[in-house]
This record gives structure tokens, sequence and C-alpha cells, in this order.
């Protein structure tokens, strides 16, 4: 009997990275939460940039890196133009109008550089930051923000019809992934900051499958990047309390420290620099990394 | 009366009480497999009439039926294989679905047949399982017997699978799921699943083939352009090598793994009337607004099932910080849909979660005639059948696989019709929907209910079967299905069911309706019946209706419901309401079904012997009631089992009877219960009724030995009556050997309450005869209040079973029937009516 099962298929295996380079606009006119008690410094600002595109070479991934657009301030933050998952490209609506533009870009991108299949949101009233919503490598989790709404989240469970979809509520936060990431197969990184909880709470009640939680205390801290069996973190300048939690926990060998304070003032995170795409051109298996347990084959109980 | 069933969601409050009997009947007739049937019991000449009335209808309207007949015996049926041809098979017209089933299976050559079923369409196209255990010309309401051959339940793995047959077969129906849209994909995985088929199908990819010609006549996916004919066939390519049977096998990998496989769907709308999707799965429930999933429930997380009218309910076991289950409800377009959706819950549940389906005895209580739908999936276990097919010792079967060019010329034309009732784009279907099946169930409701008569085209055999059942259903309940607990909490939990009239939580006072309270995580060790009383304790509960949820209407916990609960029980209700057997005016009648657990010491007796009879004399002294204090179990050990654990089960019927409108019972009830009932007495009367309760009740003991059976080992229990005002001085001690003791009460009341205390009442005559299982004790009262003399006859039927196999419903059936209706003079009603079961599991300790 043919058995079919091969092994599991690394849905954190990525091989390409979009990337936006960042304009001058990004100084002054980028979107803030809140005004940094000190101004950006655009030069530490692009280079810091180019460490993390640097960093993302070295976990073996190909960066495509987008030359910059002044007209889009927030243009850097790429991630939450287009979510990617299994080969497809769903192109977002940013919940910002101003960075509605931003996408015409990424689509060409993804469609002629990466031959994705695109996936447009085809309602008006929705809102989608690819920032909110979270691929956990079994299912997808979206967070309602102030960036992205139910419409947005429908239009996400539409375009990766494959995955259990379910959205949470996210408040105190940009994002739902500002929050709590991915930082491994079935491990989520989440802080410790009470916003941080209580969404990571919600996420736990709606989700399918279940997850490891490794708890940091910096909420910043949470949002790491994990592809290809490496992380990518922030520096213990940046996070001192939660950095020895990463050291003691995380493999040694797969780590990178990456800083990005200048980006971080505004708002930038990790995984909001970088599209991350999968391309495998003869796939034996749709990205999943739902495992036979995972399929409710539990065990039988008797009256 | 019109469009009863459909009316809910707007005027939940205003049913007409008759509705209420009238979808209790369908359900027991049309789920009740036949050969279990019990006799029929009547409770009141009034309904024999009605019967007669419909047999004589259904006699008139028979000859309309089953127009594909071509002789008088044998049927046509024409079923839709899933490889979308037709096959023709004859079958006896009085044959029972099983009967076309096995046939299918056998044309098809299938062993590991379990995982299918036979569906259906009614008018609305909506589908329908047939049930295999009841005749098929009882299920098909009119038109062709046409029907389709399809996976019922989708193995979680397929793998697993013995033969590939059976695999290619679920292949076929995944693909008609997805060209019917039911289980959506994206283009990529369409391209990856459909150069499977390719491969499965057509063999390796041939080089001297020029584009996608040769597979232009597949179907893929709903809309399929060319591109994506592209790139299969360039997968095609990559699949080289593989036989059909492998690339079957990927096909099945990759698609267990999809979100929407062999989820059921059906459409519902939450309490706030937003609509929503529930889907039933190998795991549990989901909920989708749209293609959001809003919610899941394992079935671990799900305590009870129910539906009522058109309203479903799922009862959610209390998550670890809550104190109460919430239940959850959820409105469909009519009854016959929310007990659809119950119905492949309860399939789904038993077949996925369950060793074997549920024994018969363990669902006795819930299963008492009028106590909602016995219904339960009697078919085998994934469990059994896996078992099972790890027996076949057969060679693969050879077969053809050439489906693909067939569901061309099939096309949409055919699957479409498929489509419909299940895809959620479709939901407007079934909501006021002006055709057959909405307007069938007014005259449904009027002559099942109001017993006028009247039967709707094609319900006609419904009614035949029903004649044959249980008619003389003396109230109405949610059909239940509890679920077993979750395996880590097994030994710590209570569950206490209460049916209530959950359709009228809209405007109504629910506190009207029966209660469930659960409590957990009580330290106490369940197993001592102190424990039980200092749970009952726990005064009030609450039991939230609706749906918690963030996001948007629609789910608030619209009802909070506070238990009464003063005073422990029996308090008096508002609503009087007398009940009648015969017009089954059900709506304003409590129902409490307990299920409880106790496990108490077998030591100790001599001391508690003493204080039993005594306390066994005050209360016969106090309430009304016998069934506590004469009641001499034996609790034998079947030697068979005597390894593991064994099973004594005993029943017993109490009813009694009153000359007098203005009497009510007490609720003396059976000791060691959590139980206590709502009376619904009548709506003027009952002046004189007080509420008490049962406050005097003292701490009854009853210790029932093991006697005479000679099937050692015996060992004593004892229950004890639950007083929620006297201190609890029972003398438990937990360090001896435990006998689990499991009882279920039933109660059925018209009166006021069971508060109707202080009734000593004068003993007029009290006889019993006894025979092997049985014991039948009659107790005559008189009693004198307000002047006015009331005669009170206690019928009190015993059935004890020690191991030996006693067809328990058809007992229970026969029992209620001796109280209700033979020994029912005229002039008298029946006031109350309460069944309890011990069930015992003597340890091998």
């Amino acid at each position: 009997m043919p058995t079919g099962k091969g092994k599991a298929p690394d849905v954190f295996r990525y091989h390409y990275a979009i990337v936006s380079r960042i304009p001058n606009s990004f100084k002054d006119s980028s979107l803030k939460q809140k005004e940094p008690a000190k101004p950006i410094d655009l030069e530490k600002a692009r280079q810091q940039h180019e460490e993390y595109v640097e960093t993302l070479r070295k976990l073996g991934i190909d960066v495509l890196e987008l030359p910059l657009d002044e007209r889009h301030p927030d243009c850097v933050f790429v991630e939450d133009t287009a979510v990617v998952i299994n080969g497809t490209a769903l192109i977002c609506r940013p919940g910002a109008s101003s960075r509605l533009g931003e996408v015409a870009v990424i689509r060409q991108t993804l469609r002629k550089e990466l031959g994705l299949k695109i996936v447009e949101v085809d309602n008006d009233k929705a809102t989608i930051d690819g920032g909110d919503v979270l691929w956990t490598g079994k299912e997808i989790v979206v967070g309602l923000s102030g960036r992205t709404n139910q419409e947005g989240a429908q239009a996400i469970a539409k375009a990766f019809p494959e995955y259990a979809t379910c959205m949470v509520r996210v408040e105190g936060a940009l994002h739902l992934k500002s929050l709590m990431s991915m930082a491994g197969p079935e491990l989520i990184a989440v802080s410790r900051s009470p916003a941080a909880q209580k969404v990571l709470k919600r996420v736990q009640e709606q989700v399918t499958y279940s997850y490891m939680i490794l708890t940091v205390e910096e909420e910043e801290a949470a949002n790491m990047l994990y592809a290809n069996g490496m992380r990518v973190h922030l520096p213990d300048t940046t996070i001192p309390k939660s950095f020895p939690i990463i050291e003691n926990k995380l493999d040694f060998q797969n780590r990178y420290a990456q800083d990005i304070s200048e980006l971080q003032k505004a708002d930038g995170d990790l995984t909001s620099m970088s599209i991350l795409i999968q391309k495998v051109k003869h796939p034996k298996n749709f990205s999943s990394g739902v495992s036979d347990e995972d399929l409710g084959d539990f065990p039988v109980v008797t009256l | 009366m019109a469009d009863d069933s459909e009316k809910i969601p707007d005027s939940p409050g205003k049913e007409p009480a008759d509705l209420d009997t009238t979808q209790q009947s369908v359900d027991q007739e049309e789920e009740k497999p036949k050969d279990q049937t019990p006799p029929p019991a009547e409770p009141s000449p009034k309904k024999e009439k009605a019967k007669k009335e419909k047999v004589k209808k259904e006699k008139e309207k028979s000859p309309k039926k089953a127009p594909t007949t071509r002789s008088s015996k044998m049927v046509a049926c024409r079923v839709l294989l899933l490889d979308g041809t037709d096959q023709e098979i004859e079958v006896e017209k009085r044959a029972k679905g099983q009967v076309l089933f096995d046939k299918v299976c056998e044309a098809a050559n299938l062993i590991e047949k379990d995982y299918f079923g036979i569906s259906y369409r009614d008018a609305t196209d909506t589908r329908y399982w047939l049930a295999l255990d009841k005749k098929i010309s009882k299920q098909m309401r009119s038109g062709p017997w046409v029907f389709a051959f399809e996976v019922k339940f989708y193995p979680p793995d397929p793998s697993q699978l013995t033969e590939d047959l059976t695999r290619y077969h679920l292949c076929l129906q995944v693909r008609n799921d997805i060209l019917s849209g039911k289980l959506p994909c994206s283009f990529v995985t369409h391209a990856l699943l459909g150069s499977y088929t390719v491969q499965s199908e057509l063999g390796d990819y041939d080089p001297d083939e020029q584009g996608v010609k040769y597979i232009q006549d597949f179907r893929f996916a709903p809309n399929q352009t060319n591109e994506l004919l592209e790139k299969i066939a360039d997968l095609h390519k990559t699949h080289k090598g593989q036989t059909p049977a492998e690339a079957e096998m990927h096909f099945l990998e990759n698609s267990k793994k999809l979100a929407m496989y062999g989820v059921d769907l059906h459409q519902a709308r939450d309490s706030e009337l937003v609509d929503i999707t529930l889907g039933v799965c190998a795991s549990g429930l989901l909920v989708y607004r749209e293609k959001l999933r809003i919610n899941r429930f394992a079935w671990p997380k799900i305590l009870k099932l129910s539906y009522k009218r058109s309203n479903f309910y799922v009862k959610i076991r209390p998550g670890e910080f809550e104190q109460f289950e919430n239940t959850i409800g959820f409105k469909c377009a009519n009854h016959r849909l929310a007990k659809r959706l119950w119905k492949t819950c309860v399939e789904h549940h038993t077949f996925f979660r369950l060793k074997e389906p549920e024994p018969p005895n363990a669902r006795m209580p819930l299963t008492f005639p009028g106590f909602g739908s016995r219904f339960r999936y009697s078919g085998r276990t994934q469990h059994q059948t896996r078992q099972a097919a790890a027996l076949i010792d057969r060679p693969e079967p050879r077969f053809e696989r050439a489906a693909s060019k067939r569901l061309t010329t099939r096309s949409m034309d055919e699957s479409e019709p498929y489509n419909t009732s299940e895809n959620p784009d479709q939901s407007a279907i079934g909501y006021g929907h002006p055709d057959r099946a909405n307007a069938r169930t007014p005259s449904l409701a009027e002559d099942e209910a109001g017993q006028g008569g009247r039967l709707r085209p094609g319900e006609e055999a419904r009614a035949a079967a029903q004649e044959d059942e249980r008619m003389q259903t003396p109230d109405s309940n949610l059909p239940q299905y509890k679920l077993p607990p979750g395996s880590a909490d097994t030994k710590k939990e209570y569950y206490v069911l209460t049916t209530k009239d959950l359709a009228h939580q809209q405007g109504v006072n629910l506190s009207q309706d029966g209660v469930a309270y659960y409590k957990r995580g009580d330290s106490i060790p369940p197993t001592t019946p102190k424990a039980m009383g200092e749970d009952l304790d726990d005064e009030d509960a609450k039991i939230k209706y609706g749906y918690d949820s963030r996001y948007g209407p629609g789910y608030e916990n619209q009802d909070t419901l506070e238990m009464r609960r003063k005073g422990g029980q029996g308090e008096g209700d508002d609503d009087d309401d007398r009940y009648d057997p015969s017009t089954e005016h059900l709506e304003k009648k409590r129902i409490l079904i307990t299920t409880t657990t106790t496990t108490s010491p077998a030591h100790g007796t001599s001391a508690t012997n003493s204080s039993s009879s005594g306390s066994s004399r005050s209360s016969s002294e106090n309430s009304i009631q016998l069934d506590v204090a004469s009641n001499n179990l034996v609790e034998g050990v079947d030697d068979l089992h005597a390894q593991q654990d064994s099973i004594t089960t005993e029943s017993y019927v109490t009813a009694e009877m009153y000359t007098e409108t203005t009497t009510t019972t007490a609720a003396g009830e059976g000791a060691g219960k959590m139980a206590f009932f709502h009376g619904a007495g009548g709506p003027g009367g009952e002046s004189q009724e007080d509420h008490h309760g049962y406050k005097k009740t003292t701490t009854t003991v009853v210790m029932t030995t093991g006697d005479d059976s000679s099937m050692p080992p015996t060992v004593p229990t004892e229950r004890v009556k639950y007083d929620p005002n006297a201190e609890h001085t029972t003398t438990s001690t937990t360090d001896v050997p435990l006998v689990k003791t499991q009882s279920r009460t039933v109660t059925y009341s018209s009166s006021g309450d069971g508060g109707r205390d202080l009734l000593p009442g004068e003993l007029v005559s009290s006889q019993s005869h006894a025979s092997r299982s049985q014991t039948v004790e009659t107790t005559t009262y008189k009693t004198e209040s307000d002047g006015v003399v009331e005669t009170t006859i206690q019928r009190k039927i015993t059935i004890t079973s020690e191991g030996e196999e006693l067809d328990h419903d058809k007992m229970l059936a026969e029992a209620i029937a001796n109280v209700t209706s033979e020994y029912l003079p005229q002039d008298r009603t029946v006031q109350k009516i309460e069944i309890k079961t011990d069930t015992e599991e003597v340890g091998a300790d």
C-alpha cells in the first residue's frame, strides 16, 4: 500500500524576499503611532535596513530590493502590502489610505518576477495590512486592528481556502504581529505585556491547532523572523530583558540579532520589512504544516 | 395554523404548545429503529382515537405513494454513483435502507463501506441521509426514489483505509466536492490535485502530447481556465512512475489537510439572526461566518447536543475558570433542518469519537418515550470499521478508473443541484422558501400535535410508524445527545442534564424552564454522597444562551438564567399547567433528567441500616412519594463480567393519579439525586398549593443490599436523599470498597410543584406483586385538606435486570402504559411520572 507520506514540507522554507528601500520622506512623513522621542536618523535607518537585507541573505534568501518611492513614506514596510502563502499572493488593501498606492509595484513584482498567482481583494470595504496576518504554518490568524477589518479577514479566508482562518481582536498595538510572531514551527513568540497576553488568549481560543509559546519581556521582542530554520531577533541593546530568554531558549547557531531601532521609531519590526516567498516549481504537496497528529485522529472513547 | 416550524425566529414565545408535540412525534417516528419498537402504550383514549384517524387517513392516501413502483412489490431506485454514473437497483417496497445500501456497495465491490451512505434530496434540494435501519418508503416523502451514493464520514487519515478501492471512491467524492465548491481550493492547489487525478487516470505524462488538449475534457475546478490546465499538465510531468493508487494517495494526503475536507455544512443563524454556517466534521463542530471560522468546538468540549423545533443547541463544557456551561443556540430555517443538523452531529460524534455506538442501556433514560428523539447512530464506528477492515483477506480488487471523463459529460448540470444546499453561498435556500417543505409543516403540526387527523402528504408512512411506536408520549422534550466526558475529567464530573424549553428563550422567562447546572472542579471526591449534597447547595446556576463572541452582533449572552433553587428544589412554579397526557400540551412542563454518579461506601452498613429504615419511614410520612422507602434494589454482578465492571440496571416508574384537580404531588424524589422537578400545575387551581419543597425531608438512607441474588459479589450501596436544609450527617467513609452507582431520574409531573409536602395521607390500600424482573406496587392514599378529599394512587413498577439482557426500553414503555393507561380510571389524571434508572457498576474489588 503506498503511503504517500513524504517528509512534511517545511512551510517556513523561503526562497525569495521582497524588500523596499527607504525614501527620504520616511524621516518625517512616515506614519507613527507615537512621535518618537528622538527624530529618525535617516542614514542610520538605511544602514540598518541594509544590514537587515544582508541578514536575510545569510538565511539563504534571494532578496529583491525595490527602489525607494518618495510618494510612499512607509513603503519600506512591504509586509503590509501582500500576503503570500502556498504560491498565492493576496494583494492587500492597506488600512492607511496613504499606503494604498504601495501595492502596485508589489503586485507587479510578485506576478512578473516571481510568477505567483495573484488574488485581489474584491471588497471595497475591506482593509488589510499584512502585518495583521499571522501564518502559523497550519492556519491563518487575522488580527482585527485599526488597519484590518472583518471584510479584510473574509478576503484573506477566501484567498486561502485551504487553511482554517480565524480572527482575533487586537488592541494596544499597531498589528497582530506587533504582539506575536512565529519563532519556529508550532512556536509563537509573544510578550508578557498585558496587551499581548490578552490577544494571545484570544488566539488560543480561536486556533485549530496547538502551539508552544515563547514568552518574552519587551513587546517588540515578540516580533521575530523565522525562516529556513533560523531566527532573526532584536539585539540586547533594544531588548535587554528578553535577550537572555531568547539566548537561553533558542538555538544559538541559528540566530541573528538585527538592530532596527531607527525603523522601530516608525513602528517597524523585523517581519514588516519583507515579504517572504516560497517558490517550489513542482510541489508534491501544498504548503501546510498540518501533520497527521493534527488531523483529529484522536483517541476514541468508550461511553 | 400556518408555518409553525418556520416561525421561531419571529415569535419564539408564541409557539402553540402542540407544535412541540408534533416535532416530537415526528422525531420518534423517524428516528426510532424499527426493531426496537416497544409496543404502543396508550396514555389515553383520546389519543387512541386520534391515531385511528391517522391510520385511516393513511390508508386513503397510500395509493399515491411510490410513483415509480413497477410491480406491487418492487421499486426501482436510481442511485447516482460517485463516478457520475447511475445505477438502477430494484428493492422491495418495504425494504429498509440497508438493503439498498448493501446492494450498492456490493455492486461497487466495497467492503469498507461504513464511511459511505445513501442520500436523497428533498424538494428544496437539501440532502438527507437514508436511515439504513428504517424502511425506505418511510423516508421518501414523495417523488421518485432517486438516491446518491456518497461518502458520509470522511476518514481524517485516508492512508489508514485498507483498500485502494475505498480510497478511489473517496477520491471521487473529494473531486466532486471540489467541483461543487464544497471543498474550496486556490488555483495552486487545484493544479496540484488535478495533476494527481490525471496521473491516476491517464498514467505517466506522454511527451508526445501537445499542450493541454489531452486533459481538456477533465473537470478539475469549478471555474477552470486554460491556465489551470497548463499548470496541471506541467505538474503531471513530475509524477512520472506513480501508479494510480499512489497518485490517489497523494491526492488524498493533500485533500485531507484542506480546511474544509469532510466538513458538512449547515446554514443557520445565531441568536441575533446573523447568518452563520455550522460545519460538522470528524473533530467537532465548526462555526463560520462566511468564510471565516469564528468558533470551533472540538467534541471533548461539547457536553450536550439538542434541538428543539428549529433551534439547535450546543452545551459547552466550561473552561478552566468558568463555573458553568454555556448553552449556545442556533436557529435553522426549520425543524427538519435542525434535526438534520443534530443527527449529523450525533452520527459524526459517534463514528469518530466513540469506540462503539452507545449501547441501548446507556441511552435508555434519555430515550424514554416522550423524552425526545431516540435517534442514535447505530452503524459501526470508525474504530470498529478499522478493526473489521484489518480482517479483510481478499486480494486488492481490480477496478476501472474512468471517472473524470464522465464527470465531464455530467458536467455541472448534474453536480449543480448538489451544490446548492451545501454551498454556504446558497444560504437563502430554505429560509422562507415557500415550497413544499415549508408548506407541509403546518399540517404536520396540526395533525400530530393537535391530533386533528390530517396528514401532510407523504407523511402517512411516518404516521404509521408513529402508530406502532410511542404515541403515548406524555411529554416532549429536547432530543438529547449527551457526549461522553473528556478523557481527563471523566471521573470528576457530574452531569446534570436538564431539558428545557429553550425555544422560549426569547422574551420568555427562562427560569420557567428546566435548568441545567453543572459544577465542576469541586475538590470534594465526587464519589461521596455528601458531595452531591454540597453540590446542590450551590444555589444559583446560570445558563447563558446565545453566543459569546467578540465579533459583532449576534453573540451576546442573551439570557442569563438564574436558577431559582432556594431551598434546594421542588420550588413551585408559577405557571401552573395541568398535565394532560392526551393532549400533550407540553410547553410549560418541566422535565428534569439528571445523571449523577455516586459511589457509596459499602461498609458501615449496620449503622446506616437502622437510620435507613427510620428515615424511610419518615419519608413516607412526609411525602406521598414512596419510591425511596419501599424500594429494594438488588445489586448484582454479572459473572460474565466479573473481571470488569458489571452493570445492574433498574428502572422504576411511578405514576400518581389523582381524582382532584387541585392536588399536587410531593416531590419526594429519589435519594441521592441532585434532581428535583418542576411541576407544572394547572393554571386555575393550586390555590392550596404550598411551595415548601420538601424541606422536611431528612436524610434518607436506603440500604440496598444484594441478597437473594446468587451472583457474587453483592455490594450494598447507600442512597442518600438530598436535603438542602438539613445538615447532612451521612456517615460515609471512602476507604472501603466502592460501588459506582449511576442514577438517572426522569420525572414528569403535571402538578404545580414538588412542594406539596405534609400530606401524610391515609393509607387506603397497598399491594404489590412481583415477577422475575418486575415488581408492581400499588399504593392508594386518601388525603383530606380544606375539605377536599383526594385519592392518590401510586403505582410503582420496578424493573430490575441483573446482567441479563432485558429490553429496557420495551419494558419501560410497557410500564408506562401500565401506569398511565390501563389503570387510569376515566376521572383521573396522571399527576406525575417519574422514572429512575440506577446503574451500578460494581468494581472488581
